[in-house]
């Protein structure tokens, strides 16, 4: 599969005696939902930053094969859609409709093609029972489902969602996936997270760490390095913990992560 | 010290909740927000009442801390930060400092981190000064309004540890959260409401242990080791123990397997 996103020999500081990243160097796949994995402080958010431009990043960057320098904001606008975790930056206006409209008409889209665009977007993160609502009446999850749907209404190229899983139950989270892999066939999808929680829900995984990227592959391969990780400091899952270890002993052959179906192969 | 909602009604979201919240417990409250917003704000109850050791219960920032790792900074430096926490609800001590650096030493911060500007602090980092800004003025009420899920293993293994200690000097501790396996390894008691009405409320080892028919009946998530006690139990006529560790549910399911 293609890249839709190359990064090559990054380096970044905030102060000139320490630098938060070291020659970085990482590739995202089109038509995927990877993961960026990073413990506390690591610099994911500062990746993201850099990524979309918010940080100058020196030509170290290319999005279809195209490097970002001297790309304006408005190149990064239609390349990008991202969500901070950080409230301060979630919402900008009091609805619903407005929160959806507004990247749009910053674009100049017509009334026409905002209400066209609203309604494709109700439907295919099943917003209905929120598009009428104002931003403050939204519980957790649709404060989600709105977050993605504006990030992605101008049609990018890529979208960051910095951490936006935390809070939310594993019912919702597995939700979002769903409606995730929908939109990965268009929109290319990264996730931040310290946790790996739902890493069998992504196609593809960069790990973050000690100024540089550790490792990266599918889930699986990255699950291998459990004892590395661990001493990272990333929690183990409990389900993924126990699969590791079960498998260790040969009683099972897979990361299993849903009891059900653990339960299933255990007593079979 | 208690606080009790005695038949509460709020919105559609509340629905005649009479639940007890005591010290010395860590009390957890699944997936529901809206107890916690009248805690903030006891006017906003359209029936029944909030009492606290039997007088009606009044918002008092001296006394109750709600801590949400989401809320604004209201200052550029993290030293700031907490002084003005403090400040603004009349707290003096002499001894500010060494209470701020004992509570950094606790939550596993480098004592530099007073002179960082917040907006360069990680989202982790961030979380960690909110409680320490709202622990600095000794609460008698402590909220964790929003539970930051994904702490790394080493903070979230100080973070349990300040609680305890927090849980032994007769304060009410409430944490919500949305993953019922945190609450499972963190909290003595749960709170669940489902459709603005109280599901259940009770000591959470006993919930998510006899109570798990009645979670899966009503959708609600049930914590990953228990579900497997259970579903071996009812599904497979197999009989394990009810485990937190993870060391002990190994054990468990080879001597039944092999």
């Amino acid at each position: 599969m293609e890249n839709i996103l190359e990064v090559n020999n990054l380096t970044f500081a905030y102060n000139k005696d320490h630098n938060v990243f070291e020659n970085l160097q990482f590739s995202i796949k089109k038509e995927t939902v990877s993961l960026i994995l990073g413990s506390s402080s690591c610099g994911k958010t500062t990746l993201i930053r850099l990524l979309t431009g918010i940080l100058p990043s020196n030509n170290n960057i290319t999005v279809n094969g195209v490097s970002l320098n001297n790309k304006t904001v408005k190149d990064y606008m239609l390349l990008f859609g991202v969500v901070f975790s950080d409230d301060n930056y979630l919402f900008l206006t009091e609805t619903v409709i407005d929160e959806i409209a507004y990247p749009l008409e910053n674009l100049s889209y017509s009334k026409k093609e905002i209400n066209e665009r609203i309604q494709e977007l109700v439907n295919l993160l099943q917003l209905d029972d929120c598009i009428n609502k104002r931003i403050n009446e939204l519980s957790s999850f649709e404060q989600v489902k709105v977050l993605i749907a504006t990030s992605i209404a101008h049609h990018p190229k890529i979208i960051f969602l910095d951490n936006i899983l935390e809070g939310l139950t594993n019912s919702e989270v597995q939700k979002i996936f769903t409606i995730l892999n929908k939109i990965k066939k268009d929109i290319s999808i990264v996730i931040t997270s310290t946790s790996l929680d739902y890493i069998l829900n992504f196609d593809e995984v960069v790990v973050l760490g000690n100024k540089k990227i550790l490792t990266t592959g599918t889930p699986k391969e990255v699950l291998t390095m459990d004892n590395e990780l661990a001493k990272l400091g990333f929690a183990i899952p409990k389900m993924i913990d126990l699969s590791l270890k079960l498998a260790f002993y040969g009683v099972v052959d897979d990361v299993i992560t849903d009891v059900d179906r653990m339960v299933d192969v255990l007593w079979k | 010290m208690e606080i009790v909602f005695e038949h509460v009604s709020y919105h559609n979201a509340l629905n005649d909740i009479s639940i007890k919240i005591t010290s010395n417990n860590i009390t957890g409250i699944y997936h529901n927000h809206d107890l916690i917003k009248l805690l903030k704000n006891p006017k906003l109850v359209e029936k029944g009442m909030i009492t606290i050791n039997d007088e009606k219960y009044k918002y008092n920032n001296k006394l109750v801390s709600i801590i949400n790792y989401k809320e604004p900074f209201y200052t550029a430096r993290v030293i700031d930060e907490i002084l003005f926490n403090a400040k603004i609800r009349g707290y003096q001590n002499d001894n500010i400092k060494t209470k701020i650096e004992s509570l950094l030493d606790e939550l596993g911060l480098d004592r530099d981190i007073l002179n960082k500007v917040v907006h360069t602090l990680s989202t982790t980092e961030k979380y960690l000064i909110k409680i320490v800004a709202n622990l600095i003025y000794e609460p008698r009420i402590i909220i964790f309004e929003r539970l930051m899920d994904n702490l790394d293993a080493y903070h979230q293994k100080k973070w349990q540890q300040l609680i305890m200690r927090l849980k032994n000097e007769d304060k009410i501790i409430i944490i919500s959260s949305n993953k019922c396996d945190t609450l499972y390894d963190i909290t003595d008691e749960i709170i669940i409401v489902n459709k603005a009405k109280l599901l259940i409320q009770g000591k959470t080892d006993d919930v998510y242990t006899k109570e798990i028919k009645l979670l899966l009946k009503n959708k609600i998530d049930v914590p990953s080791f228990p579900l497997l006690t259970y579903l071996a139990s009812t599904k497979k006529n197999v009989n394990l123990f009810y485990r937190k560790d993870v060391r002990d549910v190994i054990k468990d399911v080879y001597k039944s397997v092999s």
